[in-house]
């Protein structure tokens, strides 16, 4: 019955884990799905929005949910800006240039970060004891994420499913030609969908910040992670990026239990390439691919 | 192999894609020395048979014998150099490379300069020979992939709507090309639109419609054919 | 006999043999001299300068040899130079082979590397290759310090390895970098060259065309990872120590790759020049930027990507201020 009980645990937290992680994966695979961007930089959101939350909390002392909105929206104009410049430049068409562009940028954005902020640790410290609710005892700030990340995951289901905008994105995912032709701003919804990926990216960070410790260079954490999640659903496919995103949850949490941190770290690298090496598109085909 | 003997034997080949039946029970064989059309509405499945004869695809049942051997399974430069190649319906040759450059790669063997040099000659663009291939004009690039696919001295040449997109005195320089390659040995699979040109040069035509072959024959049959006719105008 | 500068001179013809102008060899043969003798001439700061600057030229060069010529964009190259690294220092330290063998060493088991990930890694093409590597340089940086390793790699405390002096350092860089310049210059004219070439262009149209794409890309790919592991067992006797975060930074996958793509994708000198411009910009940028220098690159890649997105070399070919040549 221990041997029951450890693993709830450890799959319950992992499924805390994946709900957090999906809000970045989902991101990723949306700003490819319909900006045909691979977003190196992806990883950067969810530093800016940890460091929106940290300073909210150090300077004006406004905890990390109360801070969401903000950092997500401060998160979207950013990411709408790079995403309105990415998608007008004639240079970057193809799949390499916004890759090498978004990977210059990331490298400008962390090092500046690094500059400002000193690279030292930090971590806010609210909600920070521990409670248990059924197999789980954890930080109370853990429980507090998994319900408002599942909360925005929903959010973002229904605005997808209902909204214009949410319409206009699944069009131009399935068939950018026949969207403009249906009289939809293809570059303005890019623009505003790129946005979208990098607050919800922001908002893990918010998260991330309240939960664990964040640090100028977090983003390629991140990053990685967030790779290989959406290589198991295949790039541009979101339900594969959610599916993605609570299995590697699952198998982080499991893994450090059963190998030690540090090779529990070397899991996302080891699943990116095992799978794209038998699967060259994921082990869930998307229609945007290559 | 005698002469008249199969070169290529297409047997039961099925394809599928997702829900989608690309070819089903296609089966028929071409002769050595025969030009053979094949023909049918969009959507047919001719070029994904294209695709499956060159090996860029695997068929999910069949088989494809060449030369009395079974080259399922092949990759495709394993097919090509056995002796069967193909040209593509858009033009694919390689632009960043000069002319000379884009017959000496699928190039094997001795005296490759000189091979190339009289493949220049018999189509035409000696004058060329240095000029980057993204230069040449679209015709000039169709002949360049025919002389590309030459070098490669196939014994079976499939070639992809070789007249699609040229003006008349072209498809004809391609044609007469195509004979004169005939008379000196080889055979050739050809899909066409143009159904003049396919009546008019092939000894022996295949009609496939929605995947499957409904008619093979002479052209004077083939024109009279009902099933065809209503392949190709409905019922 | 040399050639006007406007005249379009492509492997083909170099096939069939024709004398490099004269004002370029020339050129060659005096930088070739000085190099050799530099380390008697000039002062050790100045020696240092150098080595980095052709050690970066190597790096460049030894990625485009691959990325460059094929379109296979790899960006987990830093796994080569790593890799070179420790094998080179653990066998120079463990297996108490000489110094010089050890740089060998380096190469080799990169290239061993290479050869194990190189099929199953080579048949993904695209945007997925580019992030499967990734995902092998990361994975390599990390396990690199792991417990598992430790027993060779020493984890997280490093290697602290002493092992020849500046000059041999230099002269040993100065022949790597000599030999991938040439490797690269050889690749260009030749067959093989072609075909790599032909799979950047178009690699189903190459594979129809009776090219054995797997085969022509694992050669590149090992080939790259031979240069880059020796190019990396050199470095770590110039630096003294090495451990996992510093051996396996991602800086070292994109440096080389701004310096080539700076210079020219492709291009047999594009990484030459790059190399020469970007080591010039990253002591400036350091000495005046401070731990800013790594902004600098990334603003400097997005600008290239922007602006220059070709490189260097191919714009002057287009201004027809170079001649149109695959050899340079």
């Amino acid at each position: 019955m221990d041997f029951l009980t450890t693993y709830g645990e450890l799959i319950a937290f992992g499924i805390i884990l994946g709900t957090m992680y999906a809000l970045v994966a989902i991101g990723l695979s949306l700003i490819f799905g319909v900006c045909g961007i691979v977003n190196v930089a992806h990883g950067e959101f969810v530093m800016l929005g940890a460091f929106t939350a940290y300073g909210a909390w150090s300077f004006l002392g406004i905890n990390p949910l109360l801070t969401l909105p903000i950092s997500m929206a401060v998160l979207f104009a950013i990411g709408m800006v790079i995403g309105h410049f990415l998608v007008r430049s004639v240079a970057l068409r193809g799949l390499m240039p916004p890759m090498m562009l978004t990977f210059g940028l990331s490298l400008a954005t962390w090092n500046t970060a690094e500059v400002l902020f000193t690279p030292t640790f930090r971590s806010i410290d609210y909600l920070g004891e521990p409670i248990t609710i059924g197999f789980v005892t954890a930080s109370a700030s853990y429980f507090a994420a998994f319900v408002v990340g599942l909360g925005l995951l929903v959010i973002f289901f229904l605005v997808l499913k209902f909204t214009a905008f949410g319409k206009a994105i699944r069009a131009i995912a399935q068939n950018r030609d026949l969207a403009q032709a249906c009289g939809i701003n293809v570059k303005r919804i890019e623009a505003m969908t790129f946005g979208l990926g990098a607050a919800l990216a922001g908002a893990c960070g918010t998260m991330v910040a309240m939960v664990w410790t964040i640090y100028p260079q977090m983003g390629l954490t991140y990053l990685s992670k967030a790779f290989a999640m959406v290589v198991i659903g295949g790039l541009g496919s979101l339900p594969g990026a959610f599916l993605g995103a609570y299995i590697f949850g699952v198998a982080e949490s499991v893994g450090t239990h059963v190998m030690t941190t540090r090779m529990a770290q070397v899991l996302p690298f080891a699943l990116i390439v095992l799978i794209l090496a038998v699967r060259r598109r994921g082990l869930v085909g998307a229609a945007g691919d290559e | 192999m005698q002469n008249g003997a199969p070169i290529l034997e297409i047997c039961d080949v099925y394809k599928r894609f997702g829900g989608i039946e690309a070819l089903a029970d296609c089966s028929f064989s071409v002769a050595e020395r025969e030009i053979v059309g094949l023909i049918g509405p969009n959507g047919s499945g001719k070029t994904t048979l294209f695709n499956l004869l060159v090996g860029y695809m695997a068929p999910d049942a069949g088989r494809i014998m060449f030369r009395g051997e079974d080259i399922v399974g092949l990759r495709p430069y394993q097919i090509a150099r056995k002796g069967m190649a193909r040209t593509f319906q858009i033009t694919r040759i390689f632009p960043q490379m000069t002319v000379m450059e884009n017959l000496l790669l699928p190039a094997r063997g001795a005296n490759v300069g000189e091979k190339a040099s009289e493949l220049l000659e018999l189509v035409g663009l000696s004058a060329f020979a240095h000029e980057y291939a993204n230069d040449l004009s679209f015709g000039q690039q169709r002949l360049l992939s025919i002389a590309q696919v030459l070098m490669l001295e196939p014994s079976l040449v499939l070639l992809d709507e070789p007249a699609a997109g040229v003006n008349p005195a072209m498809q004809h320089k391609i044609i007469d090309l195509v004979h004169r390659l005939n008379r000196e040995g080889r055979t050739f699979l050809i899909v066409e639109h143009n159904m003049d040109l396919v009546m008019n040069n092939c000894r022996r035509i295949v009609v496939l419609n929605m995947g499957r072959k409904i008619a093979e024959g002479a052209p004077a049959d083939i024109r009279r054919d009902p099933e065809v006719q209503r392949a190709y105008f409905g019922s | 006999m040399s050639e006007p500068h406007n005249v379009r001179v492509p492997v083909s013809a170099r096939i069939m043999g024709r004398a490099v102008p004269a004002s370029g060899a020339a050129l060659l043969l005096i930088y070739a001299v000085l190099a050799l003798v530099a380390p008697l001439i000039f002062h050790a700061s100045w020696i240092s300068l150098l080595y980095l600057t052709l050690y970066f030229i190597s790096l460049a060069a030894a990625w485009n040899f691959f990325s460059g010529f094929s379109g296979y964009i790899n960006f987990g190259y830093v796994a080569f130079i790593g890799i070179g690294m420790y094998a080179g220092v653990i066998a120079y330290v463990d297996l108490k082979i000489s110094v010089i063998a050890s740089f060998i060493f380096g190469g080799f088991v990169s290239a061993l590397f290479a050869a194990l990930i190189g099929y199953p890694i080579l048949r993904i093409r695209g945007a997925y290759f580019s992030i499967a590597m990734l995902a092998i340089a990361e994975g390599a940086r990390v396990l690199a310090g792991t417990e598992y390793l430790e027993p060779f790699t020493r984890g997280g405390s490093g290697i602290a390895v002493l092992a020849g002096d500046l000059v041999l350092q230099y002269y040993a860089m100065l022949a790597l970098t000599a030999a991938v310049v040439a490797s690269s210059m050889l690749m260009a004219r030749s067959r093989f060259g072609l075909s790599l070439i032909a799979v950047r262009e178009d690699e189903a149209a190459a594979d129809g065309m009776g090219v054995n794409t797997t085969i022509v890309k694992l050669t590149a790919f090992i080939i790259s990872a031979f240069f880059a592991g020796t190019a990396g067992a050199i470095h770590a006797t110039f630096l003294h120590y090495i451990e996992p975060f510093a051996a396996f930074d991602i800086k070292y996958t994109m440096l080389p790759i701004i310096m080539a793509i700076f210079g020219g994708l492709g291009t047999v000198v594009g990484p030459v020049i790059g190399g020469l411009f970007l080591e010039l910009v990253s002591d400036y940028a350091w000495l005046h930027f401070g731990r800013m220098n790594v902004t600098l690159f990334g603003l400097v890649l997005m600008g290239l990507v922007l602006w220059m997105p070709d490189g260097v070399i191919v714009r002057l070919k287009e201004l027809g201020l170079l001649p149109k040549s695959r050899m340079i």
